[in-house]
């Protein structure tokens, strides 16, 4: 098992820049900016209102906690693809044919590599909401702070989720397809499906729960869907060129 | 060797190859020879098990191909019959190094292998940045890193210019002086061939029409051309 984890790491450490930049371009992108537009937006609207450091902080904790959120999600399936974008179909038939390697091996290796970039990202996340939630608790009640730690919770969960739904997609993707871009769409959109399902229990705990509409969270997604399939295909174009 | 009895693949209502039986002894260096769609590629997959057979096998060193027993001596088989075997995305290197250690072999090192094929000096450019000399040199070497006893070539002088062709008949007829190794390959440039067969196998249709050795072909006083013309 060792050489054969040791040729799926070869074959992956060309895609880690892949991985990184895709992360790095997302930050920094259209959707960062769309993010804090919007959060200046409703920092005025509820500047007029009677609790203007509480808004203050729980926009500020908002931001913090949706980036994460979408940070992980596209780290998880950055991760994905770069594991499976390393192998099509065809190559892994043709690798089991002529070469003295079973089939089987290798895509456990792919998985275990996948899943340790999975848990990584997770992990990441999970301590930087840790470190940056720290300054907003002074400024919640009893309640909202239950709420933080079960949000906490839900993370995890999350990854946990994440993790056989974006490999499950990724696997039938590369199967049938073999293209790192169909590998990444439908990853991203099966991660989506969780992530905006689990959430949604916990925002009555927040007192600013009504601002945290549905309607804004589904532009937040859409914008983030649009710009990070277009930088995906930037960067695989760039990389495939 | 290698003994192929009645082998047929079929793909739909066709027959790609039609009870081909042949046997290759050792040293032997066997080419097949055929117009387009002969069936030429597909035989040397099926030889390898790697293309699914109707009826026949073949047995390379006792095992059968098309059972799992083939994995027993794969590692001492070395093919090049996929035109792009090879991971693109990676340096010649890296692709030897991997194949290397799929095999799990070291008896020749890397560096070794690419000085032996002419690779040295681009191995670390990416496989898709690589002439198609080079390309097919990387082939073959990757066929040969586990210094195979049956080495079977699928077209190794395609796209090549003259200077590659020389230099990968010069590597073959090298291989089997100093290691003995079987060669069985394909090919459609007959003065190349002509230059380095033991034995000539021609295939019309699927099925094989002439199966004559060198001195066969010469006390008939024809050559690999005349052969080609009055079979194929």
């Amino acid at each position: 098992m060792l050489p054969v984890l040791q040729n799926e790491w070869l074959k992956l450490h060309r895609h880690l820049h892949l991985l990184w930049a895709g992360a790095l371009a997302f930050v920094v992108s259209g959707f960062m900016i769309q993010r804090f537009c919007e959060t200046a937006l409703r920092v005025y609207t509820f500047w007029a209102e009677t609790h203007p450091e509480r808004t203050f902080a729980f926009f500020f904790y908002d931001q913090v906690n949706l980036t994460l959120s979408f940070l992980q999600f596209l780290l998880a399936c950055l991760a994905t693809v770069a594991v499976f974008d390393t192998e099509t179909a065809e190559s892994l038939i043709q690798l089991t044919r002529l070469l003295p390697v079973s089939g089987l091996k290798v895509m456990v290796a792919k998985l275990l590599y996948s899943m340790s970039f999975l848990l990584m990202s997770s992990s990441f996340m999970a301590a930087l909401l840790v470190l940056l939630q720290q300054p907003f608790l002074s400024y919640m009640n009893a309640q909202e702070r239950l709420g933080i730690v079960e949000l906490g919770w839900h993370y995890g969960l999350r990854a946990l989720l994440m993790l056989p739904v974006s490999l499950l997609a990724a696997l039938i993707t590369t199967c049938f397809f073999g293209k790192p871009l169909a590998v990444l769409v439908l990853s991203m959109l099966a991660t989506l499906a969780l992530m905006a399902v689990p959430a949604l229990p916990y925002s009555h705990l927040f007192w600013f729960s009504p601002v945290n509409a549905a309607p804004f969270d589904l532009i937040d997604m859409l914008v983030s869907i649009g710009w990070t399939v277009v930088l995906s295909r930037l960067l695989y174009k760039q990389y495939t060129a | 060797m290698l003994i192929v009895d009645t082998l047929t693949v079929r793909k739909g209502e066709n027959d790609i190859v039609s009870e081909v039986s042949f046997e290759v002894k050792p040293g032997e260096a066997v080419c097949v020879l055929g117009r387009n769609g002969a069936g030429k590629t597909t035989l040397l997959r099926a030889v390898l098990g790697a293309e699914p057979v109707a009826t026949g096998q073949s047995v390379i060193q006792g095992c059968n191909m098309h059972q799992p027993e083939r994995q027993r001596v794969l590692p001492e088989i070395g093919a090049a019959i996929y035109s792009n075997s090879f991971y693109n995305y990676l340096s010649a290197f890296e692709n030897l190094r991997l194949t290397q250690r799929y095999y799990g072999v070291t008896r020749f090192s890397v560096n070794e292998i690419l000085h032996q094929f002419d690779l040295y000096d681009v191995q670390q450019r990416p496989a898709n940045q690589l002439s198609a000399g080079m390309k097919q040199r990387l082939l073959l070497a990757l066929a040969f890193i586990n210094k195979p006893m049956l080495l079977l070539l699928d077209e190794p002088f395609t796209a090549v210019d003259r200077d590659n062709t020389r230099f990968i008949l010069r590597l073959l007829a090298e291989l089997q002086r100093e290691y003995g190794t079987t060669v069985v390959l394909t090919s459609h440039s007959l003065p190349d061939v002509e230059a380095f067969y033991s034995r000539i196998l021609l295939l019309k249709a699927g099925r094989l029409v002439a199966d004559q050795t060198k001195d066969e072909v010469r006390v008939s006083g024809r050559s690999v051309t005349n052969l080609y013309d009055e079979y194929a």
